[in-house]
């Protein structure tokens, strides 16, 4: 690699904060020309911030970028886009009604008269990718929403690259790839580089970064930890070494330990999406900790244990009893099992008030005498809710709309406690959340389990996993691959397991 | 002094009535003082209480209307059903069965209550199960209803029922005429299910977030097909009192009731797009746009302009809905 060359783009000092949280910590990080960079770092370090700034989602706070030496301010993603910056999310933008064709030319499209021109456009598309060299087997009259996630997956690239295009962004863009497809995949970025692409890469598949990365640059809690400048640093060890470091804990509540009697079995669970044999048990007063990288199917656990997800094979017994074929949200709930889903939004009605939100299920058992609402009684039980958890702004006919994250999450959790739930599953709850809002969760959560509810904690946060959760089942493509108890846990086991490595002892 | 979001507490007391009455207060006053300056009758008691006794019509069809708003989808077909079942208890009103005169007016109001139900099933079943777009599903059923009323009727109005029938409907009971003892009846018992039962709150919370009423074990395809069953009943009812009060079936009884429904609930509060409304609301959303339109009949304003007048009305409100939607 050369080293005196200039860079695509500097960027210097960056800084950014959001509400209880420093998502970016003076980061400088620089892109050369034909080069891919890797961003690594466990969920939460600041890579996705650091690309959203770059692709002119949103400005820094502080700290500049300088495109070939002048610097610039991205005012949005237009912007960003005319200076040659291209993003591709997990999430394509295609329009899946529309052919591949009328997709790439998108915005730009050729005419002959008022109609359409094809033939033109396919004509210049296929001069472009002959250029580029990039083996394009997709139709073009097909339907974007016909072919493969692969292909869609070219399709976008090369959408971007249609267009003066010097810096592409990709966010994990072998999620959505079958393993035969990757190597095609890994051609295609090579093909870039050759160009004189400079690639920004986020990734967490070690194999991956080791076959296409050329640097990689490691985050941590928003800071920059290193920058691993050549090929031959980059290893399995050095990087999962880096997101463990020595860092500090937050305080987390001590457990207890004594459980009681089992109330949860999960036996050779299979389901429609994915799922394999995951079998676990679960005793009153436990916290079991689910972790996994993204896409690992952790949050999918928690749904087939709400009736959310379809089995095909495997059974779940709750308080003895056989329910695999007889749950939904419904019988959930009247099992006494309660539920928050990794997305907030998705619980919670947000144009209407705390109140509401809070009893929504509960009305359906308890809450209500002869099919009328005992108003006093919920009142009574929403303050004691609100006064319990300390949600902000007290007053229970606040539309729930205007509360912070933190609140609405309390608010979400509060629907389960006045379920009265002897199991709950929270998954990502303490995600979007303030730092303080997170150890009052903590807290809640251990005295819960003190009182004998027993609790399957759904997170990403390596932290919460390792001090709040009497054992960890980690998750690695739908399947358990290690399950750890917290005696023998460690934040290097936890960290190598969930990218599928084996530790020595 | 402030009150909690920083707004000057002088100014935050009629903005709290502005947010939950919508636009529909100043419009009122507005109204108000226009055609009352322009007509001298207008502002009469006896014009007043005209009003009224009309309103009560588009009252209870707008009551039901607001069920499909709230749960996220609305109901095109009201005004056509109506019409159908105008013509429907008419006809089965002339059948003959049975000698009594009250039996058969029964038996023709159970009839048309009974279309109206089926319509609300079909629909409701329509829309929560196969996930058709409440849209094109009542627009169609809109087009059914009004097809078949037509056919049935063999496309002239059906006169020659029983007398009793205007005579009860459309009479008094203890001094107060009888579209107005039910429309204040349905509210109350409309009032009481949606603030004080499940009913109101799951409606509410289908309509906001759907996918939060399933995670709460809310049945959202019963309550969605619920909504619509309702509403349809509740036009069955509207109809069935607006033909006592014409006297005959006829095909064309709800032409235009369907969208000065719709534009009462939104004008009352009801969301498009779902999550709300309320029925004081719709009430007094039926009341400013009968008095609207009385107040357009008495300035000598053709129902051709009305029709103007009432389209831009709707799309008034439901643009100020979006904006507070977007202002929040």
């Amino acid at each position: 690699m050369t080293i005196n060359q200039e860079p695509l783009i500097e960027m210097r000092n960056i800084t950014k904060k959001f509400p209880g949280c420093v998502a970016l910590d003076n980061v400088d990080f620089e892109l050369q020309r034909g080069e891919v960079h890797v961003l690594f770092g466990e969920n939460g370090a600041g890579k996705t911030t650091l690309i959203k700034i770059l692709s002119g989602v949103f400005p820094p706070d502080k700290g500049n970028i300088y495109m070939k030496g002048k610097e610039v301010r991205l005012k949005n993603c237009h912007h960003a886009r005319s200076l040659g910056i291209s993003a591709v999310y997990q999430e394509f933008s295609l329009v899946p009604e529309l052919s591949v064709i009328v997709n790439l030319f998108l915005g730009r499209e050729l005419y002959k008269g008022f109609l359409l021109d094809k033939k033109e456009m396919a004509k210049q598309a296929h001069i472009y990718l002959k250029k580029l060299k990039l083996r394009f087997d997709v139709n073009f009259e097909e339907k974007a929403g016909n072919i493969s996630l692969a292909q869609q997956q070219l399709v976008e690239i090369v959408k971007g690259l249609m267009q003066e295009v010097s810096i592409m962004i990709l966010d994990e863009p072998t999620a959505s790839l079958s393993d035969a497809e990757k190597p095609h995949f890994f051609d295609i970025i090579r093909r870039l580089k050759e160009e004189g692409i400079g690639i920004v890469y986020i990734s967490h598949v070690m194999d991956e970064i080791k076959e296409i990365g050329d640097k990689v640059t490691i985050l941590r809690d928003g800071k920059k930890i290193a920058v691993l400048e050549n090929k031959e640093d980059v290893s399995e060890e050095t990087l999962v070494k880096s997101i463990i470091g020595k860092r500090k804990e937050k305080i987390f509540p001590k457990l207890e330990t004594e459980f009681a009697d089992k109330v949860l079995e999960v036996k050779n669970l299979s389901t429609e999406n994915g799922l394999k044999n995951i079998s676990f048990d679960l005793r009153a007063g436990e916290i079991l900790g689910i972790g996994g990288l993204p896409d690992s199917g952790k949050s999918n656990v928690g749904r087939a244990l709400f009736g959310l997800e379809k089995i095909t094979e495997g059974e779940i017994i709750l308080f003895g009893e056989e329910v695999t074929n007889e749950l939904t949200p419904a019988a959930a709930f009247k099992k006494n099992l309660a539920y928050t889903p990794t997305d907030k939004l998705d619980g919670l009605v947000l144009c209407r008030d705390i109140r509401e939100n809070m009893t929504l299920p509960a009305l359906l058992g308890g809450l209500e005498r002869r099919g009328f609402i005992k108003k006093v009684e919920e009142e009574k039980a929403v303050s004691s809710q609100i006064k319990g958890l300390d949600i902000k702004p007290s007053d229970m006919n606040r539309t729930v709309q205007y509360l912070s994250g933190g609140n609405q999450q309390k608010v979400l959790i509060a629907r389960s406690l006045l379920k009265e739930a002897k199991v709950f599953v929270f998954d990502e709850v303490t995600r979007g959340v303030d730092v303080g809002t997170k150890l009052e969760l903590y807290k809640l959560i251990t005295e819960l389990a003190k009182k004998g509810a027993a609790i399957v904690f759904i997170s990403s946060e390596i932290p919460e996993l390792l001090h709040l959760c009497h054992s960890i089942l980690v998750m690695y493509e739908f399947s358990i691959f290690k399950k750890l108890n917290q005696k023998d846990a460690t934040r290097d086991k936890l960290v190598h397991y969930l990218f599928k490595l084996e530790v020595e002892d | 002094m402030r009150d909690r979001q920083g707004r000057i507490a002088v100014f935050s007391a009629p903005l709290g009535v502005l947010r939950r009455t919508g636009i529909l207060a100043p419009l009122l006053v507005i109204l108000i003082a226009t055609f009352g300056t322009l007509s001298p009758r207008f502002l009469s008691p006896l014009n007043i209480v005209s009003v009224v006794r009309q309103s009560t019509f588009l009252a209870i069809l707008a009551m039901g209307s607001m069920l499909p708003l709230i749960v996220g989808g609305f109901d095109l077909s009201i005004g056509a059903l109506m019409s159908l079942i105008s013509v429907v208890s008419t006809l089965v009103m002339k059948m003959g069965i049975f000698s009594s005169p009250i039996l058969m007016v029964g038996l023709g109001i159970l009839a048309g209550i009974l279309i109206a139900l089926m319509t609300g099933v079909t629909n409701g079943l329509i829309i929560a199960v196969f996930g058709v777009s409440p849209f094109i599903t009542t627009l169609a059923m809109m087009s059914i209803t009004a097809g078949v009323a037509l056919i049935i009727a063999k496309g002239v109005p059906i006169f020659g029922i029983p007398e009793i029938f205007s005579k009860t409907l459309a009479g008094d009971i203890v001094g107060i005429p009888v579209p107005i003892v039910a429309t204040i009846l349905i509210a109350i018992v409309g009032y009481v299910l949606m603030n004080w039962t499940h009913l109101g709150r799951f409606f509410w919370a289908i309509g906001g977030n759907i996918n939060a009423a399933k995670l709460s074990g809310i049945s959202t395809r019963g309550y969605t097909i619920l909504a619509y069953t309702i509403c349809a009943f509740l036009a069955g009812i509207s109809g069935t009192l607006l033909t006592a009060r014409v006297g005959s079936g006829e095909l064309t009884l709800g032409a235009t009731l369907m969208m000065k429904a719709i534009a009462a609930a939104v004008l009352g509060g009801t969301a498009v797009g779902g999550g709300k409304g309320n029925i004081p609301g719709v009430l007094l959303g039926a009341f400013f746009i009968t008095l609207l339109v009385n107040g357009m009949n008495l300035v000598g304003l053709g129902s051709f302009v009305q029709q103007v007048v009432l389209g831009a009305l709707l799309i008034f409100a439901i643009t100020v809905d979006r904006y507070f939607q977007r202002a929040r």
